[in-house]
């Protein structure tokens, strides 16, 4: 009987859609976007891949917010940092309410990041707290009072935060949307399924109105937001997994927004109207292993810096924007611009002499083969196919691909089997310190496994200065030495974000780490 | 014949169980697990995710809560799908599939069986040379072909019809029609081939003989016969139909839950895995056990029970 009535609903869900378009289209300002897949959570304590990205941040906000790398005020109007740099005061807005007139308050950030941190959560971005006084301790279970994480609120619109170290990139942690505050009252009624439409109540620019899985998700504009109204009424996400489908409801004006589509079509679609280019704070990346649990002889002759700098030099980077199609630009430094600490002079440039040379060095035999552990992805294939060509062009290098779905490559990469491998990096703020604390020593996102005390020490040091400039010099010394001396990773690309914007769309901000902004989107009547 | 279902129905349950059971083994041992990504969590924080989804726990004691809850009819929480039961999933998307299917089949028996008859009926004319070599390539095409060049054709040049979503149903035409296609070539050459067996058997001689038309020959006392080997064939047709195609519901977009087929076990969602399973089984088995009344329902000799 259940089946039935559902399959009734079916029916019915077709109808009312139908019908519901028809009528509704020419009234209401809606605005498509394509999500690549069913986001996994809309829980902002636990969501943590970039599906949710898009929604995450047009629901809710957050304490302060980004425009392109900077941070602006959002639900905080102001804040204060003490002198020695370890305390945050924000003050927050007093016209700011959740969608259903409650105020917002210090105490609903006091709820969020509690159980933000609370081990039974089990959220994989706790961690972005753990700068917080007492916070890794909670997390860690060993804590079990909340009242020793120094989090306080002073009074219902001022929240305290004290760090453990004065961290200089700290003000970007607030951005992201784990720490996005979250109403006692409602999780308390609904447990861990509030987020639902009719159940979760939000403080940004528009709400949660219905969510059809595997197919939609409709947001409506937030009459209670405290800041300017945005101009469209109304938000589709179309959950679309196939790119050549996306492009297919693009071109058929089904789709306002989409990124992410066929490699082979980027060609072709730069001359369509609503092509546009990004930004995108993301580099891809040739690594080297360097902790063979087993080590075989490729991996022996990689340990020598010369073989690592003879690869390096043999890649023509340059050529990469035309191999993938997809506007790259070759990768010098491991953080990309426009962060501080990227740069065009530091990294190993292609120069197939001096890479024959460094072959030489080496001593490694000649024609000897080498595997390289890779993404079964079209993409990382092509690019993979690339580095293939150059390194047997260049130094006779015989490179087999071990290609693997998504899952057993994450298991391969941890497990250090091949000499090398293919991966990118992107950012979650927008700091160099969110690069280059991949490779401290203790980080599980080392995936070379290269440790280095001195590294180390020079990362944390960079954490705590107050100067901009002197940061700066700091990370470009340290990628002298990741890239230039140790050669421990070769940076290939940096990827923009390529998107389709409907001409009939204007106002669509699209920040390095893929926000979508949509408060100011406008939409003409002439489609 | 109630007692007969109800009986078969209980004696497929042990082998259900031990295809589950297996199963559940064969998922650990693909590498990686459901929580690996593009970042490696700290390992306080990879400790709390373990113990939230009792993965730290001895695999045989897993196994165990898995079945405990089963029998309470709850098939756990998506690994993938934070916070969503796993049971939802498929009451949500199930019946998507379930319309989708019901509609390809129909469309696959009465095609399949209509073209059969009429190319059994005129064999060696050239509508049945023709009909033939139709299915013979349909058979060898693959679907994500069949649905690309039905939108390219109807929605791209024609403008006709949408070119994926579930919004309507002109949007069910494409889908229905890629989904039945391969399948109505199968049903379509062998109801042909047994329909030209059963036609020359004697009874189909004395029909004639007695002047019954042809046509009643063919669609009343032949094709009756010539069902048994079809009805055969349909019972996987339908279980794969309407538990959803992954390649018609990702190229059209269609909500329903074929896509889990392949995402689940990609995303080593186990939870997920073993409740797709569970149903696709269920059903398999089902359609089974409703081909043999339907044998009885068709061929008086058969008589059900008997056997058992």
């Amino acid at each position: 009987m259940k089946i039935c009535g559902r399959i009734l609903g079916a029916l019915l869900l077709f109808q009312v859609n139908g019908i519901g378009l028809a009528q509704a289209l020419p009234e209401l300002k809606n605005f498509t976007l394509r999500l690549q897949g069913e986001p996994e959570t809309l829980d902002w304590n636990k969501a943590h891949t970039p599906i949710e990205n898009y929604l995450m941040i047009t629901l809710m906000e957050g304490l302060v917010s980004l425009d392109s790398v900077k941070v602006e005020p959002a639900l905080a109007e102001s804040w204060k940092i003490s002198g020695d740099r370890k305390t945050y005061t924000f003050k927050i807005r007093k016209n700011a309410v959740w969608s259903d007139g409650v105020p917002v308050t210090a105490e609903d950030f006091l709820t969020s990041w509690k159980r933000l941190l609370a081990p039974e959560t089990a959220a994989a971005y706790a961690y972005f707290l753990f700068d917080i006084e007492g916070a890794e301790a909670f997390n860690q279970g060993k804590e079990k009072d909340f009242s020793k994480v120094a989090v306080k609120p002073l009074d219902s619109k001022t929240l305290q935060v004290r760090l453990r170290k004065p961290v200089s990139h700290w003000i970007s942690i607030p951005t992201h949307w784990v720490t996005f505050p979250l109403r006692k009252d409602i999780l308390e009624k609904y447990g861990d399924q509030w987020a639902k439409p009719g159940r979760m109540v939000t403080a940004g620019p528009y709400l949660l109105d219905r969510y059809d899985l595997n197919s939609q998700i409709i947001l409506k504009r937030n009459p209670k937001y405290y800041g300017h109204q945005g101009k469209v009424d109304q938000i589709t996400a179309l959950i679309v997994a196939d790119d050549t489908t996306a492009l297919q409801l693009y071109q058929t004006g089904k789709l306002d927004f989409l990124t992410d589509f066929p490699i082979l079509n980027v060609k072709s679609l730069s001359e369509t109207p609503g092509f546009q280019i990004f930004p995108y704070l993301k580099t891809v990346y040739l690594g080297f292993s360097f902790s063979p649990n087993h080590p075989t002889d490729a991996q022996k002759w990689i340990q020598n810096p010369h073989l690592r700098k003879a690869i390096a030099m043999s890649i023509d980077r340059s050529k990469i924007g035309e191999i993938l199609q997809g506007k790259q630009s070759p990768g010098a430094t491991f953080v990309p611009p426009p962060l501080t600490g990227s740069s065009k002079n530091v990294g190993i440039t292609y120069n197939p002499k001096e890479a024959l040379e460094e072959f030489r060095l080496s001593q490694a035999p000649k024609g000897i083969e080498l595997e390289i552990l890779i993404l079964n992805w079209e993409k990382t294939l092509t690019l993979a196919q690339f580095i293939q060509s150059q390194l047997k062009l260049h130094l006779g290098i015989q490179l087999n691909l071990q290609p693997y779905d998504n899952k057993t490559y994450r298991a391969q990469l941890d497990l250090h089997r091949h000499p090398l491998f293919l991966t990118s990096w992107s950012a979650d703020y927008p700091d160099p310190d969110n690069f280059l604390s991949i490779f401290l020593s203790d980080s599980g996102n080392n995936r070379p496994g290269w440790k280095n005390s001195s590294f180390d020490h020079k990362i944390l040091q960079a954490r705590q200065m107050p100067s901009s400039s002197q940061r700066e010099r700091l990370y470009i010394e340290m990628q002298r030495e990741l890239l230039d001396k140790e050669v421990v990773i070769v940076p290939l690309y940096y990827e923009p974000n390529i998107a389709l914007v409907n001409p009939r769309v204007r106002g669509l901000k699209l920040n390095p780490l893929n926000y979508l902004d949509i408060k100011g989107v406008e939409i003409s009547e002439t489609k | 014949m109630l007692r007969y279902f109800i009986k078969r129905l209980l004696f497929s349950i042990p082998s259900l169980l031990v295809f589950l059971i297996a199963l559940f083994f064969l998922l650990r041992l693909a590498p990686g697990g459901p929580f690996d990504g593009e970042q490696v969590w700290p390992p306080e924080v990879q400790a709390n995710i373990l113990k939230k989804y009792h993965l730290d726990q001895p695999l045989h004691r897993q196994l165990t809560e898995w079945l405990i809850q089963l029998g309470h009819g709850d098939l756990n929480e998506s690994f993938q799908y934070l916070g969503k039961p796993v049971t939802e999933i498929l009451a949500e998307t199930f019946p998507v599939s379930l319309l989708l299917g019901t509609l390809a089949l129909g469309v696959c028996i009465s095609v399949g069986i209509f073209f059969g008859g009429i190319a059994a009926w005129r064999q060696g004319s050239l509508a049945d040379r023709l009909l033939l070599f139709i299915s013979s390539v349909s058979i060898s095409l693959p679907v994500f072909l069949i649905a690309s060049v039905l939108v390219l054709i109807f929605s791209l040049q024609l403008k006709w019809l949408p070119p994926a979503l579930w919004e309507g149903p002109s949007s069910a035409i494409l889908p229905v029609l890629a989904l039945s296609w391969r399948p109505s070539a199968i049903v379509f050459q062998l109801t042909r081939s047994t329909l030209i067996e059963s036609l020359r058997s004697d009874f189909v001689r004395t029909a004639r003989g007695k002047g019954v038309p042809e046509y009643g020959i063919i669609f009343k006392h032949a094709l009756k016969n010539a069902l048994i080997p079809v009805l055969g064939a349909l019972g996987p047709i339908a279980a794969n139909l309407v538990t959803g195609s992954f390649l018609v519901e990702l190229i059209f977009q269609i909500p329903g839950m074929g896509k889990y087929f392949v995402h689940a076990v990609l995303n080593r969602d186990y939870p997920l895995v073993m409740g797709v399973t569970l149903l696709y089984g269920g059903i398999l088995i089902l359609t089974h056990i409703l081909v043999d009344l339907a044998y009885a329902l068709v061929d008086p000799r058969i008589r059900l029970g008997e056997s058992l």
